[in-house]
This record gives structure tokens, C-alpha cells and sequence, in this order.
């Protein structure tokens, strides 16, 4: 159990912006946030690489806010694997019990499960430097677990992985999860991620955790336009006459994607239709992306229609919007 | 294993651009290389061997050797804490340090032989402390190895401060996260992802100790009480007593063990016990 607690650190570019956060025993957190938003910054503090200017972070009752790194317990996968070039892919892993005391060959005993769930013994004898990138991480994943943390820090586990192995690793990732159950941060900017691994998700924008709960919560309710448009909801639209339409109180702002509307054909056309004056049309493989202005907001609308859009204005519904808090 | 594949033709550049970088490198090396060789050649094999068989050619060749020797290993184990603060650690008054470590390249070395004088003779400020200890600075081997450490500690401090910069500080917190303690850290991550560079700002230092004079003439002219001399002092005692002739024959010799002395430190260098990024094994 982690319990970050106001957390606040300036460093020059970025501020850590009291930042409280609570983790349950096993739960897998994914922290979402565009790039310069102060993930990895986050990472380096709980994992002992500067002391922030106020908060605390208790892990598991242990205030380790002023701890030194290595009497934390805490797993650290940076972005970059951060691998011990100088060593074989055995070392690394043994590294972490060696340095406890461990003899080399019984800190092998004790890692040949892991090695085999992870399925590293091809590689124990090579040098980080010829390792692919998907290796890489594998190894730098494992090196983490050989030491039982209390908590696992992940900083963007999937960059740089195609498609494929992405997949496989983010299978495995959570076979991992499964079985040792150790309570993890994975920081991503990437959506996708946080809907197929977190228990729950936060967001997070220039130091400061915008929003926390579970994925459909979140982009069922999204608590502003960042948010709105982080998920993947493009259309954030403010304006008077759409809220008339949607009966709204007039100063709501609603979210829709834009799968959520539908255009109405020609016999359909009838008083509640809302107009959109189209700006462009785009024909994707099976279906049309159009660009166009509702109400003088620019939004974006999927179609499947099959028919072919005639004149500068449509009419469209909305079948689901969000109201952003 | 280093590939045996040939590297790449590269497109060739431009005829004018190509003679003129070949033309003024090929005149830089002629101009290193010449007066070496000249010197080499000077006189016959016979008499360099003559002279370096001489019993006080080879007492100045051995306490030259001796003392940049002894220096070399102060400068690198000493300096490698501060290559370390330097390349680790941000705090007030760093680049007045910074500027400190590269000031010995630029004063005299004459000036650098006073004033250590100035600190370490008997009457002078530290020389009661290295009285207690039984020790003696002016005309001593002490003052011969510190003279060097002066003259050459920046090399080995700078290229360590580098070869440092170059692991990134996140290795060394995940390696602390996994249990290591910062003394773990030094010795069995940074120390041996940077040996090649600690050997190279080692050979600098050495090389650099091995060809002071100046300072010497101040601290030590010669050493009480054998009276011998450090080699590159007794090359010029023989030019100014016996002409060209005298000096050459020493000259050559100190060129020829430096000569051997770096081959086989740079064979060192580049074997593979030491971790080469970049190289597969």
C-alpha cells in the first residue's frame, strides 16, 4: 500500500504540484500524461532520486520519504532500461541480491523462476549492448522483480515496442501482475495502455494530478477539456445554442466523440436535427471523417453513411455526450 | 569480436576540400615526427645504448620513472572523488572549482616549483607537519612527486569527470533502488564502465609528469642525498657541459622508453577486459 501525500517539488522547467495519491495492495495504477507533464519527475521522487520540497510518501506505514534509494524497496524500470552495460544479462539480475549478500549462484536459484516466466534464459549470457529493445525490457523488468519491491515503478514499459510485441508484453505484463501481485505505477501518455492494464488511471498535466478513478469513470465524466480531449473524446464544445438543443443549462460544456454522432438523411431531416456547416470530407477505407462547425465550434464527425454529402450543411444528432464537470 | 568487415566506402567528398584536410594534416605529423626522428638518428645504436647503459642516465631515467610513476597513482585514486563531485553534483562554487582544477595548466611551471616552495619548505607553512613525519621537501623524491602531481593531476581529473558524465544518473538509482550502496555503485557500475577512460587520463598524467622540468629545477635540481637528477634536468646539464652531442644520446633514450612505455599502456587500453561501448564480444 503507497500513500503519497502532498507531494511538491520545483524543479527548474516543472513543478510537482502537491500531488496526493493513494494505491491499494496489488492495484495497478497507470498514470497518464502528455509529454513535459512531470511523469518520470514523479517516478525519480518516489523512487529516492531528490527529496521534494514538502509531502510525504508512506509505503506500506514506512514514512521512506527521506529514505535513501536503496533502503526503499521499490522497483525502478526507467524508460531508457537503464541496464548495466558492463555487466552480463545474468549480473543484472543477480545485482540486486549480490549487493544484499546473496552469493552469485544462489542468487540465481532464487531468480530461475522468474527467469523462466519471463523466458530469459537465451539471453543470461549476452551483453545488455546486443539485446532488441523488446529484451531489454524484459531483462530491466525482471532485474526489478529479483528483489521483491513493495512497489514497481514503470516509465513508459512499451515505448519504442512495436505493435506485436507490445501486445505480448502487455500479456505478459499482466501475467506478472497476477502472480506477484506488487503494487504498480506505469506512466504512459499513451490511452491505450491505461484502459488495458490500470485498475484505475490518473491524469496528470503540468505537475498536477487533474483527475483519478477507473477508466470508464474518468471518460464517462471527464473533469475538464484536457481531460475531455486526453482520452480521446475530440469534441469539446461551449456554446449556448447546441446546449438549447441538447436542453441543457446554457453554460454546460459537453464531450462527444466522434463515433457519438449521427448525421441525419435527408427524410430524417426534421426540426431537431442540429445544423453543421461542413469545413472538408475525408474518405477513410469504410466510412467518412468530416470536418465541420457546430455552432462555430470546428468538431469532427465519423459516418458510415453510405450515401454521398451534398451541399455545405448538414444536420446531425448526438447520440452520447459527456458533461464535463 | 571486433568484425573483420571492411567499413563502408563513404562518398568521396569534394577534390579541393580532400587535398587541403590531407595536405595539413600530413604537415602536422611531419612536424611532429621530424625532430624525432632526427634525434633518433642522430648518432649510432652503439652509443645510445652506451648512454643509456651510463649509471647516472639510468638513476635520472629511474627516478623520473619512479616519481610520475607514484604521482600517475596519487593523482587518479585522489582525483577520482572530485571527478565524481564535479561530474555528479550541483552546488555553489562549482565552476570556481572547476577553474582551480584546469589552473595548473596555465601558469609557468617555474611558478608552480615556487610556490609550492612557498608551502611546503621548511620554514614555510606545512613544512613542520611533514617534519613531524620525518619528511623534507626541498631536494627530496617527495617534492619530485608532488611537483608532477601539480603539473599533471587536471588530466586525470578531467578525463574521469567526463568518462563519469557519460553513465547516466538514472543507473545509478536504479541501482541503488535494488539495494546498492552509493560505495557499491562506484565499484561495481561506474569504475568499470569507465577503467578505459581511468587508464587514459592516467597516460595523460603520466606523460605529462615524465616531461616536467621547470618545476623540478626549483623544488629538486637534484635529490639529497644521491645527488641524482631527474632525466629531463640531466639533458640539459649535458647540453650546456658537453654540447649537442651529450644530450642527444640521453634525449633519445627518454624518447624511445616513453615511446615503448605508451604502446604498451595503449595495448592495455584497448584490450577487451575493459567495457567499450558499443563493441560487441
Amino acid at each position: 500500500m503507497i500513500d503519497i501525500k502532498n507531494l511538491l517539488l520545483e524543479v527548474p522547467s516543472l513543478t510537482i504540484n502537491r500531488i496526493t495519491l493513494h494505491l491499494h495492495d496489488h492495484e495497478y495504477f497507470v498514470l497518464l500524461g502528455p509529454t513535459g507533464s512531470g511523469k518520470s519527475l514523479l517516478l525519480d521522487i518516489i523512487a529516492g532520486a531528490y527529496i521534494p520540497e514538502s509531502g510525504e510518501i508512506m509505503l506500506n506505514g514506512r514514512d521512506i520519504t527521506h529514505e535513501r534509494p536503496e533502503c526503499r524497496e521499490i522497483g525502478y524500470v526507467p524508460q531508457d532500461y537503464a541496464l548495466f552495460d558492463n555487466m552480463k544479462v545474468i549480473d543484472n539480475l543477480t545485482f540486486g541480491l549480490r549487493v544484499h549478500g546473496v552469493s552469485h549462484h544462489d542468487a540465481y536459484q532464487q531468480l530461475k523462476r522468474l527467469i523462466k516466466t519471463l523466458e530469459l534464459k537465451d539471453l543470461l549470457q549476452k551483453r545488455p549492448e546486443v539485446l532488441s529493445g523488446g529484451e531489454k525490457r524484459k531483462v530491466a523488468l525482471a532485474r526489478a522483480l529479483a528483489t521483491s519491491p513493495k512497489l514497481l515503478l514503470l516509465d513508459e514499459p512499451f515505448s519504442g515496442l512495436d505493435q506485436n510485441l507490445k501486445d505480448r508484453f502487455i500479456y505478459e505484463l499482466k501475467r506478472i501482475h497476477d502472480e506477484y501481485g506488487i503494487p504498480t505505477i506505469h506512466v504512459t501518455h499513451n490511452r491505450i495502455e491505461a484502459i488495458e492494464l490500470g485498475d484505475r488511471v490518473g491524469i496528470l498535466q503540468h505537475g498536477t494530478l487533474e483527475q483519478v478513478g477507473k477508466f470508464d469513470d474518468l471518460i464517462n465524466a471527464p473533469k475538464n477539456e484536457f481531460i475531455a480531449k486526453f482520452l480521446g473524446i475530440e469534441n469539446v464544445v461551449k456554446s449556448r445554442e447546441l446546449n438549447r438543443y441538447l436542453n441543457l443549462p446554457e453554460d454546460t460544456t459537453v464531450a462527444f466523440t466522434p463515433e457519438d454522432v449521427i448525421l441525419l438523411i435527408d427524410k430524417d431531416n426534421g426540426v431537431d436535427g442540429i445544423p453543421v456547416e461542413i469545413q472538408q470530407v475525408i474518405k477513410l477505407e469504410k466510412s467518412l471523417m468530416i470536418t465541420g462547425l457546430l455552432f462555430e465550434n470546428l468538431i469532427k464527425i465519423k459516418s458510415n453513411a453510405k450515401f454521398s454529402i451534398n451541399g455545405d450543411n448538414i444536420k446531425i444528432k448526438i447520440k452520447k455526450y459527456r458533461r464535463i464537470l | 569480436m571486433h568484425s573483420n568487415k571492411k567499413a563502408p566506402k563513404t562518398i568521396s567528398g569534394s577534390m579541393s576540400f580532400n587535398i587541403i584536410v590531407w595536405t595539413t594534416s600530413i604537415l602536422f605529423i611531419l612536424f611532429f615526427i621530424v625532430p624525432i626522428l632526427r634525434l633518433l638518428l642522430y648518432d649510432s645504436p652503439r652509443y645510445l645504448l652506451s648512454q643509456f647503459l651510463s649509471p647516472v642516465n639510468l638513476e635520472g631515467i629511474k627516478i623520473t620513472l619512479l616519481a610520475a610513476t607514484v604521482s600517475t597513482v596519487i593523482v587518479v585514486i585522489f582525483g577520482f572523488p572530485l571527478a565524481y563531485i564535479l561530474a555528479r553534483y550541483q552546488f555553489i562554487g562549482k565552476k570556481m572549482i572547476d577553474a582551480i582544477v584546469e589552473l595548473p595548466i596555465m601558469i609557468p611551471h617555474t611558478v608552480v616549483g615556487i610556490a609550492l616552495l612557498l608551502v611546503f619548505a621548511k620554514s614555510e607553512p606545512a613544512g613542520p607537519l611533514l617534519s613531524r613525519f620525518g619528511l623534507s621537501f626541498g631536494y627530496s623524491m617527495l617534492a619530485i612527486v608532488m611537483a608532477y602531481m601539480f603539473v599533471s593531476g587536471t588530466y586525470a581529473i578531467k578525463t574521469m569527470e567526463e568518462a563519469i558524465k557519460s553513465v547516466h544518473p538514472r543507473i545509478e538509482l536504479v541501482a541503488r533502488t535494488l539495494g546498492a550502496s552509493q560505495w557499491q555503485v562506484v565499484r561495481m557500475i561506474i569504475i568499470p564502465q569507465i577503467a578505459r577512460s581511468i587508464l587514459t587520463g592516467g597516460i595523460l598524467s603520466w606523460g605529462r609528469a615524465m616531461s616536467e622540468v621547470a618545476a623540478i629545477m626549483i623544488v629538486a635540481p637534484y635529490v639529497i642525498p644521491t645527488y641524482h637528477q631527474i632525466a629531463g634536468i640531466e639533458v640539459y646539464n649535458q647540453f650546456v657541459s658537453t654540447g649537442m652531442k651529450g644530450a642527444v644520446g640521453l634525449s633519445a633514450v627518454l624518447i624511445i622508453i616513453s615511446l615503448i612505455i605508451l604502446i604498451v599502456l595503449k595495448v592495455i587500453q584497448y584490450q577487451k577486459i575493459f567495457y567499450m561501448p558499443g563493441v560487441e564480444r
